[in-house]
């Protein structure tokens, strides 16, 4: 399988936030030095439009297309 | 001759901080990690816990049945435990929950002499109890995967709440990058059936990423229609109506 190892500065941002355990986030996006669209788009607020920006993130690295679904499905009978 | 060994784990919904300490030290000490989670960023931090962690991603194909992929996935983890290392399958939420590769590949491996063990994880339905404040033993808990509710005859308590899984995709088999959930106007009948058009049901999804808030989307089910839905999102039905208390049982019990 390919490596996915490569991602974007969203991404990056966010893992560094986790890691810090950071409480105060907004204080973390001003201070971040992302570009004025993704620290409005994180400001927002809605984590699904900052989870569609990853993937673009993540496709314009060479990621496949993200699967959103539970490893589960029962075929029909 | 090589060992070989299967540790399956559950990174949970949220990045980084649902991680359990003992699946943490499973995922380090893995000499291969082999991960299906539900974003990007949950596959780069994996990395940095374990540089030799490969994706199952890439095992679906969008558009096709996805128990193939499932097959897939298996059949990797598998492969890679029988050639002798010490493998570590993560699966984001709880491993355990709406995942078939996860018991199976411990089914697998396990009959063949293998050691393996599976480590819970947070799920979904774990992030929704709290997100919503609901406790489970107050009215009794339903909970089902959607499409198979809906192909399935079942006999739905109104008086206990139910959960329906995976709503973003109910009555869809395939492989998909976005929400499908092109069963979704049948689920509306067929709980239609059981509670009035004005029950308020709540669109749900835990956020994946630490201190943003979910999605919460209380609607009257009339209502219910796809520009609610994600692809992960869970559906919670509240109850329509107290459960009837049994006097009898309730005497004999002195209560």
């Amino acid at each position: 399988m390919a490596s996915e190892s490569r991602y974007g500065p969203l991404t990056s941002f966010l893992l560094q936030l986790a890691e810090d355990e950071q409480q105060n986030r907004q204080k973390a996006i001003d201070k971040s030095d992302l570009a004025d669209e993704d620290k409005e788009l994180l400001s927002r607020g809605n984590f699904d439009e900052i989870r569609a920006r990853i993937e673009t993130e993540a496709r314009e690295v060479g990621a496949q297309p993200w699967f959103l679904v539970r490893p589960w499905f029962r075929p029909t009978p | 001759m090589a060992e070989g060994s299967l540790t399956v784990v559950g990174t949970g919904i949220q990045l980084a901080s649902h991680l359990t300490f003992e699946a943490r030290v499973a995922l380090q000490r893995a000499q291969l990690v082999l991960c299906l989670v539900a974003e990007p960023a949950t596959r780069a931090w994996l990395e940095r816990l374990n540089p030799n962690t490969q994706s199952l991603n890439a095992l679906y194909e969008l558009d096709r049945n996805r128990s193939g992929a499932y097959e897939a996935m298996t059949r990797e983890i598998v492969r890679h435990v029988r050639e002798g290392l010490e493998v570590c399958a993560a699966f984001y939420g709880h491993p355990a929950v709406c995942a078939a590769p996860s018991h199976e590949a411990l089914r697998r491996v396990r009959s063949e002499g293998f050691p393996a063990r599976m480590l819970p994880g947070v799920s979904a339905e774990d992030c929704l109890f709290a997100d919503l404040g609901l406790d489970p033993s107050r009215w009794g808990w339903q909970s089902y995967e959607a499409t198979d509710f809906l192909i399935r005859t079942r006999r739905v308590d109104p008086s206990a709440a139910l959960v329906l899984w995976q709503i973003g995709t109910v009555g869809s088999g395939v492989a998909s990058a976005e929400k499908r959930p092109i069963g979704l106007a049948l689920l509306v009948e067929a709980l239609l059936e059981l509670y009035p058009p004005e029950h308020e049901v709540v669109v749900y999804e835990a956020s994946p990423y630490p201190s943003w808030e979910p999605l919460v989307h209380p609607v009257s089910l009339s209502q219910l229609a796809e520009k609610h839905v994600t692809a992960l999102s869970t559906l919670y039905v509240p109850p329509r109506d107290e459960a009837v208390l049994d006097h009898t049982i309730l005497n004999r019990l002195e209560l």
